[in-house]
């Protein structure tokens, strides 16, 4: 693993909000109670894993 | 409100990034320079967002929704008059200044262009100022989550406290603007999603309006008067008092937000700081301010969804953003909505305790105590001053829960010290004749002059400590007079006082006033990247968002 990513913020943000995105997706389709919870929880979820995905790839795209 | 194990997880994950960043960070700090500066190395993108998110915490995120609740649109006038204007003036005008003359903070630059009293006056009230922000931060923390959670007080600041010694002490400034940035992304992202499904369930902007007063969704409309609107201040109060003077003298002195700017890779990104920061800043109301509209119309239309009394019958309107967090999140993102939170605490604290240990080390240390010590000795000192600022923070959140009217009296103090600086930088920066004594005391007549209206004036209560001429319409309105009555003082003051003392040479001051700064290396050539066709952009966005909300 490369460490040096880590002082990247674009890297750590992304991974950051790739994993909160994913979190907030699964819990949307699979632990919520009501319609409106899950659709709460999973369109946040999806918009927090594009950005997060978005930043990634900004990271890997230009590396510092 | 219960967090569930989710929840909890969610907000286990944020500390272990924010922990994280400070942990690789570390191995990149090697000088005083990397601990307290960046090593002026930072990208611009970064800079931007740390600029506003320095100033994203507790006071704003909780407070401008209590506002909004409270005021209605009309709060926006923080952003659209107290705040754009004056991030635009920086980066035109001041940056040059503070980048180009390579002082390392706020305080060293009042040195170079006045002299050391008057940077020791600023520095030592300065340091004092963000140790004790920092505390009611922490303080308004730790009450925050023990009234909606039933956290434990104590453990609340501890582990928050912790948390934010722990990344700042390892990564330096750099790991601060690098978490302010992350708890940007959060902060919006995780109350978004009120706004949307309170927008949603009122029926938009348009559902907002019928079920409140009219009042509350007009910014400009009931400016005529004070007695019109719920501010209780009329069109001149608002432009000078909060429009030039208190926005002024934060944005374009205050070291805490305009370090951000000062850890920019040059000059010209320096100046760009300020501008593009500038871009979200002025739609910030949607996500702060727009929440306590919200809970306003929906009390009011359907019931649903209730502010809590506090013990007077009044309206606790700082419960306005967690009741429809509370109300609306489930599970999973209710873990996000309470992070955004912490996010913002910790944000606010983080800003303080780097820009204090700054100017501790450079401003107080190395000017009075050891100048002329290693670097790796002003390093160690710089890490003992985030230890010991985070110490203090500790203490004043515990001064400010026993002794309310105590952090309400220092606050008051404060905002006289504060209220005359822009007077001091703005003559100083723009007329070659000021000389440092009149600076310093024209700083000390301001801060006297505001202590003495507040002590001849009165409003809600508070104020007329001496006796009282005049009566004003709200707290709001007063703390405006005050503040312009401060700037005047020391406006007129420090003008008096120059003509009969004598002038720095033009050899002295080149670089640092206006007329003596070369202004012809502007290396730019595409018009988003200068400082004067983005702050037109910026102006003239503002101008629409502020004839929208009219």
């Amino acid at each position: 693993m490369d460490f040096d990513r880590f002082t990247d913020l674009r890297f750590v943000i992304g991974l950051f909000f790739a994993i909160l995105g994913l979190l907030l997706v699964i819990v949307g389709f699979v632990y919520t109670p009501t319609m409106a919870a899950h659709l709460l929880n999973a369109c946040s979820g999806a918009v927090m894993l594009v950005l997060g995905l978005f930043m990634l790839w900004l990271s890997y795209k230009r590396p510092l | 409100m219960q967090l569930g194990f989710i929840d909890y997880g969610i907000i286990a994950l944020y500390f272990l990034f924010v922990l994280g960043i400070g942990y690789f960070i570390k191995r990149k700090v090697k000088t005083s320079n990397d601990f307290l500066m960046s090593n002026r190395s930072v990208p611009l993108w970064i800079t931007s967002l740390a600029f506003i998110a320095a100033n994203l915490g507790a006071q704003e995120v909780i407070g401008m929704a209590a506002s909004g609740a409270k005021y209605g649109i009309m709060t926006s006038h923080f952003y659209w008059i107290g705040a754009i204007p004056a991030m635009v003036f920086l980066g035109v005008f001041m940056m040059p200044f503070y980048y180009g003359s390579r002082a390392r903070s706020v305080p060293e630059y009042l040195a170079l262009r006045f002299d050391e009293k008057t940077r020791g006056f600023n520095a030592v009230t300065f340091a004092l100022m963000t140790i004790f922000s920092s505390g009611i931060s922490l303080y308004a923390l730790a009450s925050l989550l023990e009234t909606i959670l039933g956290w434990d007080f104590d453990s609340s600041i501890l582990i928050a406290a912790g948390i934010v010694l722990t990344y700042t002490l390892l990564g330096g400034l750099t790991s601060a603007v690098y978490n302010e940035v992350l708890q940007f992304f959060l902060i919006v992202l995780g109350i978004a999603p009120v706004v949307f499904v309170g927008l949603y369930e009122i029926g938009g902007w348009n559902g907002i309006v019928q079920n409140l007063q009219p009042v509350m969704t007009s910014s400009w409309k009931y400016m005529g008067k004070a007695e019109s609107n719920p501010m209780g201040v009329n069109i001149w109060s608002m432009a000078m008092g909060l429009g030039f003077v208190l926005s002024f003298g934060y944005w374009c002195t205050d070291f805490l937000v305009v370090q951000r700017a000062m850890i920019a890779r040059n000059m010209s990104a320096a100046q760009r700081t300020p501008l593009i920061a500038a871009f979200p800043k002025m739609f910030m109301p949607l996500v702060v301010i727009l929440p306590g509209l919200i809970i306003m119309a929906l009390m009011q239309k359907l019931g649903s969804v209730q502010l809590p009394i506090k013990a007077d019958g009044s309206y606790d309107y700082n419960m306005a953003l967690p009741t429809l967090i509370g109300h609306y999140y489930p599970t999973g993102l209710l873990g996000v909505g309470i992070t955004a939170l912490l996010a913002s605490f910790m944000s606010g604290m983080a800003g303080n305790v780097t820009a204090f240990n700054t100017v501790f080390t450079f401003d107080i240390y190395q000017s009075y105590f050891r100048p002329k010590a290693t670097d790796a000795h002003y390093l160690s000192v710089g890490k003992m001053a985030t230890i010991f600022g985070i110490l203090f923070s500790i203490a004043t959140a515990y001064v400010a829960a026993q002794f309310n009217n105590i952090m309400d009296l220092l606050q008051l103090v404060f905002g006289f010290v504060n209220a005359p600086l822009f007077a001091t930088f703005f003559l100083g920066m723009f007329w070659k004749r000021t000389t440092g004594h009149a600076a310093f005391w024209g700083l000390v007549a301001g801060t006297l002059g505001a202590a003495a209206c507040h002590g001849l004036t009165e409003a809600e209560g508070k104020g007329g400590w001496l006796f009282s001429m005049h009566q004003f319409s709200s707290g709001m309105a007063h703390s405006f007079a005050i503040a312009i009555v401060s700037w005047s003082t020391c406006f007129l003051t420090t003008i008096v006082i120059s003509l009969f003392t004598r002038a720095k040479s033009d050899t002295e001051l080149r670089g640092l006033v206006y007329s003596l700064t070369d202004r012809s290396s502007e290396t730019e050539t595409i018009w988003y990247r200068k400082p004067v066709p983005l702050a037109l952009l910026v102006l003239g966005l503002t101008l629409l968002l502020n004839l929208i909300f009219i």
